[in-house]
């Protein structure tokens, strides 16, 4: 069996940084567009619409009430559609459409055969794109995922849109059988049905569409598409009752599921979400719903959010979006009283204090994280998959050689605290005749020690110096040039380190990237890729040390934290075009223009993220996991592309 | 009649889109088939300078200069039989399918074979890549000169072990392959010509990555190779091979084989190296003369060859115009027996029969339902629809005859091609390209695609 490459291929980066963007994209519209019902925000320059006359004010039964009771999953989404029609006037767009990149990929056979389809939509539909995406997306839209019956089975999935208008509704169901005839690919032809006054298309015997007043419905089955237009129906008919003055009547209710989603998120979202954590087990038949990490770095990271994800009962997630910043969370209920005693290695008890985080120069991407490896490594077995036992194995025989001999998780884990914070950074080769072909960035790990870090220092320096010995001995079978070892001080500490001498020109130049270099302060270890690294890093922590350990950027309560810098990443990612580009030739097959364009178009992209974190905090009730973006502000030049 | 007598289209034989995908397959990597047609209607004299070509087209200059940064970045030793290796056979393999320059790129493929250098004794990419690329930019013109360059080739003085070759300890490595597998073969020089040979190498060692004659170790001294005296050096040695009179028929022979048939006949032998005389050993002035030949178009020559892995997998996904992972392309020769750069043994691949065993039939079964269905590491992408042409919507029959002449290198036999119009007129063929694909994969499970 071959192995399979563990890094994340080119399209598969590019693919996340293009979605975070395009969660961020909605961003700015959420700001200048309302996202409750009303008026869409009027075009840039543009005058607001005269406002008809108001009509007389009527009461929408909730949506949410057409939706199953016994739901698998459940989504509510608000202001969505104002967010679509608004999306084409919005700076974001012109910022977008601006890109070089982008102007690029507007002259592609594939771009061209987009819009030729969404011509052909629009002329089946009668309805623009944006007003179209509007339709679809409804305000609100509900999903959920059910199991129909009892004996397990798929489950099948139904989603109302509100359009609030009838005649959209249907259009957009007639275009639906509209484009289902002209597909080919389609086993079976559209036909049409009724179902208690609504009039609908089922498309390749698989999805039920229908129009119910300006609801429009989707659903995976028959049974489930009846039912819900039934409610649908009965529900606008009770609301329209309750409408007639001197009429009261009792809202219609929503799912237990529904309840507790709306209970437990903000109000501000414009999407939430929720999962019955039962139902969904019940549905996964060949194993846990969260199985154990299978890799011992996702153990550590995320161990506690799985661990108390399959002890949940409902998880809860939303999506806000507030002026230029995107956040996407996800909530697990774990009572603090319940929460398992191997879980006590992710710093839960000390949470409230600050975690450190640290900003060397060039900085990419940094991890803050509160985790006891010492405990970690005890618990592993309820914390990890068995798989991971040989990594613990490996990891142990080596960084015994690494450590002279000692046991990593006996005699050194004990020595760490339960801090640690890991930076990457752009290199810059200062010592460089000229830089790599290939720049590799930087990498430094820092950890909290218990107590004075000089006794354990001393052990990582003699590991370094191992380690350098080695691969000097390896380098020298295969004729390549050799570390430097050097021991020099450097304001106040010393650094062990080894360095490629500048002038051998024996060894590729991709070895600058590596000049492995290790210092302690106060209670800090520092090991680098970097000399460079390292005395950024040594300044940093010396500058203000108390301030440092009183100071954090994050929220009360986080145990982990990344936090990237999507313009230093993109400029990174820029410095290795060339090789990026032949691996996705190489390795996907692509063809250099495709190549080219999807990593122009990444980059770009990339560059309108100023910041993004991910974020894990713990609170007395709950643990939760959160995505966030910010946007960068335009520039000039942006601007005037985008005109 | 002589077997280099040119093809006349019309009174020898039609020549029409089978005769261009016959040229093509052999001389080059293959051709889609609606620019078989294409050329077909221009004429053989066309087809031959499309072949003939020299321009390889942006897309395979990029891909050569890429190769060279991926060779010049890597590490040596053990390292380079890693990702750089996989990556540099991924862009060797690019270039084969890109290329407006097919003979040349085959030639390379071919030169590469006979003189067989491995690096996984070299162990260094810049090496092993400047080595191919001396095959591809000297190996289409004057044989003398491609050997005198191959002599000096820093791969090859590490290969053939020249760089231990002293004035005191001689080492008759290179001198006995120069003559035995690379100019004259077997039985045309004696022990003492390769000893006296291997003197005449000595010094010829390799510093800082480039050749250089090491003086002080070098026997400038008398010495007879083949029949001639004086105080010859290697460059000597090579001259004297290559005029020795069985340069020109071992050349030929392999030629032949390689382009033409696994046995050729004796006559042709003498025809094609009596070209190879008169055109001063250029290769490529020969090879044009012999795919211009009623003898290269001879009906028995059709389908008389298998093709070695990289020119089969190559040549299938020209043919539909298809992309894929190049890399994991090249794991897919090796398991089929030919890993670029890195040939069993001083003697190359054997070739032919020796391409199919049990496991490389698997192995190519494998390939061709990657190729037909798409998808898992290989991850072929082709665009079925045109492949099919104007068969995608037409009976069973005329999409099996569209579909062989896209994808096979020889005519389908009489029996096969009744079980695939069986099964394609069946409703277990499916409807739509899930047809054309089925089809696809079954014509590439038949013999006949492991011929061309």
């Amino acid at each position: 069996m071959r192995r399979t490459n563990p890094l994340p291929s080119i399209a598969g980066r590019l693919a996340v940084a293009a979605a975070f963007v395009g969660l961020l994209s909605l961003a700015p519209i959420a700001a200048r567009s309302p996202w409750q019902w009303g008026e869409p925000a009027p075009a840039q320059g543009q005058a607001p619409a005269a406002k008809a006359p108001a009509p007389a004010p009527t009461t929408a039964p909730d949506l949410a009430s057409v939706l199953p009771e016994k739901a698998v999953a459940v989504l509510e989404a608000r202001g969505l559609a104002a967010l679509a029609r608004g999306y084409l006037a919005s700076d974001l767009h012109a910022r977008i459409a601006g890109l070089e990149a982008f102007r690029r990929m507007e002259k592609t056979p594939e771009y061209a055969q987009l819009l030729a389809g969404l011509s052909f939509v629009q002329l089946a539909s009668g309805l623009k794109p944006a007003d179209l995406a509007a339709a679809l997306l409804g305000d609100p839209l509900v999903v959920a995922l059910v199991v129909e019956g009892t004996a397990p089975g798929a489950p099948v999935l139904v989603a109302v849109a509100r359009t609030g208008d009838p005649d959209v509704a249907e259009q957009l169901v007639h275009a639906a059988r509209a484009l289902a005839s002209a597909s080919k690919e389609a086993a079976n032809p559209p036909r049409d049905f009724d179902h208690a006054g609504a009039h609908g298309v089922v498309l390749d015997g698989k999805v039920w569409l229908a129009a119910a007043g300006g609801d429009l419905v989707v659903a995976t089955s028959e049974a489930l598409a009846h039912a819900t237009l039934e409610r649908d129906v009965a529900n606008r008919a009770a609301a329209n009752t309750a409408n007639q003055p001197g009429a009261t009547a009792a809202p219609a209710p929503v799912g237990p599921l529904v309840k507790r989603m709306r209970a437990t998120l903000g109000a501000g979202s414009q999407v939430k979400f929720a999962l019955d954590v039962a139902a969904a087990a019940a549905l996964k038949t060949d194993g846990p719903l969260f199985p154990k990490s299978d890799n011992s770095v996702g153990a550590l990271l995320f161990g506690d959010l799985l661990a108390a994800a399959g002890r949940a009962d409902v998880l809860c997630g939303e999506l806000e979006l507030s002026g230029d910043r995107a956040r996407l969370a996800l909530r697990v209920p774990s009572p603090k009283a319940s929460r398992p005693e191997f879980l006590r290695s992710f710093g839960h008890a000390r949470a409230q204090q600050p975690l450190r985080a640290l900003a060397p120069k060039n900085l990419l991407v940094s991890l803050s994280l509160r985790r006891d490896g010492e405990l970690f490594w005890r618990d592993r077995g309820e914390l990890c998959d068995p798989k991971t036992e040989q990594e613990f194995a490996q990891a142990k025989t080596g960084l015994g050689l690494f450590f002279g001999g000692r046991s990593f998780p006996d005699e050194i884990l004990p020595q760490l605290d339960d801090e640690l914070v890991v930076v990457v950074t752009r290199q810059t080769y200062p010592n460089a005749k000229a830089p790599p072909r290939v720049r590799v960035p930087a990498f430094a790990f820092v950890w909290k020690t218990k107590g004075d870090a000089k006794k354990l220092g001393e052990q990582f320096a003699i590991g370094v110096n191992t380690f350098i010995g080695i691969l000097n001995a390896d380098n020298a079978q295969k004729r390549n040039a050799q570390l430097l070892p050097f021991v020099e001080p450097f304001e106040g500490v010393t650094v062990y380190g080894g360095r490629m001498l500048p002038d051998d020109d024996r060894t590729p130049d991709t070895s600058l990237n590596y000049a492995p270099a290790l210092t302690w302060l106060n209670d800090r270890i520092v090991l680098a890729t970097s000399e460079e690294m390292l005395h950024d890093l040594v300044r940093l922590l010396k500058s203000d040390p108390a301030a440092l350990a009183k100071s954090s950027p994050w929220p009360a309560g986080t145990t982990a934290a990344v936090r990237m810098d999507g313009r230093a990443i993109a400029e990174s990612l820029r410095e290795n075009r060339d090789h990026l580009v032949s691996d996705a030739v190489t390795n996907k097959g692509k063809t250099r223009v495709q190549a080219e364009l999807e990593f122009d178009l990444g980059v770009q992209l990339l560059d309108l993220l100023s910041e993004g974190r991910i974020l894990e905090r713990v609170s007395d009730d709950a643990l939760e996991l959160s995505l966030e973006g910010v946007l960068a502000p335009a520039t000039k030049a942006a601007r005037t592309e985008g005109s | 009649m002589s077997a280099l007598a040119r093809y006349r289209p019309g009174a020898d034989g039609p020549f029409g889109p089978a005769e261009v995908r016959h040229l093509f397959r052999r001389a080059g990597f293959g051709l889609p088939w609606d620019d078989c047609g294409a050329l077909a209607r221009k004429g053989l004299d066309a087809a031959l300078e499309s072949l003939l070509a020299a321009d390889e087209g942006r897309d395979a200059a990029w891909t050569s200069r890429t190769a060279n940064e991926v060779a010049v970045a890597a590490d040596t030793g053990k390292m380079a039989a890693g990702e750089p290796l996989k990556k540099l056979r991924a862009l060797c393999l690019l270039r084969m399918a890109q290329t407006r320059a097919p003979l040349p790129e085959k030639l390379a493929l071919f030169w590469h074979g006979h003189f067989a250098t491995s690096v996984e004794k070299v162990q260094d990419l810049r090496l092993i890549w400047r080595q191919y690329r001396l095959f591809r930019e000297t190996g289409v013109a004057s044989f003398r000169a491609l050997l005198h360059a191959v002599s000096r080739d820093p791969a090859m003085v590490i290969w053939l072990d020249s760089d231990s070759n002293e004035r005191l300890r001689p080492n008759e490595n290179y001198a006995r392959e120069l003559m035995e597998l690379f100019s004259m073969g077997v039985g045309r020089y004696s022990e003492a010509d390769v000893k006296e040979a291997a003197r005449a190498f000595t010094g010829w060692h390799v510093r800082h990555l480039d050749f250089w004659l090491d003086e002080h170790e070098h026997d400038g001294g008398e010495k007879k190779v083949l029949g001639k005296s004086g105080r010859l050096d290697g460059g000597d040695v090579v001259d004297l091979c290559v005029e020795h009179p069985a340069c020109a028929p071992f050349l030929a022979r392999k030629l032949l084989c390689f382009y033409v048939h696994p046995e050729p006949d004796a006559a042709a032998v003498a025809e094609v190296a009596s070209a190879l005389q008169e055109e001063e050993l250029d290769v490529g002035r020969t090879l044009a003369r012999l795919f211009a030949s009623r003898h290269f178009f001879a009906p028995e020559m059709r389908g008389a060859l298998i093709p070695s892995p990289v020119e089969y997998c190559v040549a299938t996904l020209r043919a539909v115009g298809a992309t894929a992972s190049w890399k994991e392309l090249g794991e897919t020769a090796a398991t089929m027996g030919q890993a670029l750069f890195a040939p069993p043994n001083v003697k190359g691949w054997d070739g032919q029969a020796a391409w199919i065993n049990t496991r490389t039939l698997l192995e190519r079964g494998r390939f061709a339902e990657a190729v037909a269905f798409g998808g898992g590491a290989l991850d072929v992408r082709a665009d079925w629809k045109r492949a099919a042409g104007d068969a995608f919507a037409a009976d069973g029959d005329a999409l099996v005859a569209r579909m062989g002449d896209v994808l096979l290198g020889a005519p389908l036999g009489t029996s096969s091609r009744a079980a695939l119009h069986a099964f394609a007129a069946s409703p277990a063929a499916g409807t739509g390209e899930a047809r054309v694909r089925n089809v696809a994969h079954l014509l590439l499970c038949c013999a006949e695609a492991n011929l061309h």
